[in-house]
């Protein structure tokens, strides 16, 4: 800098176009990431409200949630279920209830499809551990007569074929 | 001997389902909480509830943003009385197809009413039909 004004006496002739090129290109990119990652920030997944495993050929699914009731997190539990069978033909699913200490009717409706979605694949479908009060849940529904509920993790295991 | 707690009585406007739920479900468990109500009587309030409310929101007021559902509750430590008033037309609930019947028992919906009268002592639906009245008895015969 001199006398307040900058010195671009170090660039000369075509220097002058190749210095803009770079700068151009350096802030168009910088502002291509800060797009992207603005993007990114906004399509965040929201986090995943189950665990899916794959033990010896079955996949064992578990809740994260205790409480499955508000319906905004059904509907992702119900996408997430559906995913987990997505590109399997013939799934063998066993779905573990250990942490579960409520369910609202429309976490039965989300089973439901997922069961027929399961089926559809000519697959099984196994549920497990249930705390008393939630099984009672399916028994005043009478869902206990769709769905194979057993005690436990190996019991539901041997059911299946 | 102690001092029975207090008779509790609330009445709000709810405007939004998440946190007109959340506002609701606190105080009721914490009103429930104090006059000596069992974990299993609290699960079953809750339970109804939760299927009432939402049932306001989305059945009775369709999702409209514009409209609000009346929630008041009474609760001593004889019984806990609830009234869920909607702002929609109403309904019929004998109409409402028996999800239980065989040739019903796999469709998704239509289980929150059933679940209600199977938790609450008394369910009553005021013509017509966009208000619901429930209360548990805390103590049964």
């Amino acid at each position: 800098m001199v006398d307040g004004r900058l010195n671009f006496e170090f660039l000369r002739g075509g220097e002058y176009q190749l210095a803009a090129a770079f700068f151009l290109g350096f802030g168009s990119a910088l502002a291509l990431c800060y797009r992207a990652s603005l993007r990114s920030l906004k399509m965040a997944k929201p986090s995943s409200h189950i665990s899916v495993r794959k033990i010896d050929g079955v996949t064992r699914i578990d809740f994260l949630d205790r409480n499955i009731l508000d319906e905004l997190n059904i509907h992702q539990i119900g996408e997430e279920l559906l995913k987990s069978v997505e590109s399997e033909f013939r799934p063998k699913v066993i779905v573990v209830f250990t942490n579960v200490e409520h369910m609202s009717s429309a976490a039965y409706g989300t089973f439901m499809k997922f069961n027929e979605r399961v089926k559809s694949r000519d697959g099984q479908l196994r549920l497990c551990e249930l705390k008393p009060r939630v099984y009672e849940g399916f028994v005043i529904t009478k869902l206990n007569r769709i769905f194979s509920i057993h005690e436990s993790w190996a019991a539901a295991l041997d059911t299946l074929t | 001997m102690t001092t029975p707690a207090p008779l509790f009585h609330c009445d709000h406007t709810l405007c939004e389902l998440r946190t007109g739920l959340e506002l609701v479900q606190d105080e009721v468990a914490a009103a429930l909480a104090a006059h000596g109500y069992e974990d299993g009587a609290m699960f079953a309030i809750r339970l109804a509830l939760e299927e009432a409310i939402v049932n306001g929101f989305r059945h009775g007021n369709r999702s409209d943003p514009t409209k609000c559902v009346f929630f008041r509750a009474t609760i001593d430590s004889v019984s806990a009385e609830f009234e869920i008033e909607d702002q929609g037309p109403g309904f019929d609930p004998r109409m409402i197809p028996d999800p239980t019947e065989d040739d019903n028992l796999e469709i998704p919906s239509g289980r929150g009413v059933m679940l209600i009268k199977a938790y609450m002592t008394d369910v009553e639906y005021v013509r017509p039909g966009n208000k619901l009245r429930m209360r548990y008895a805390k103590l049964r015969a």
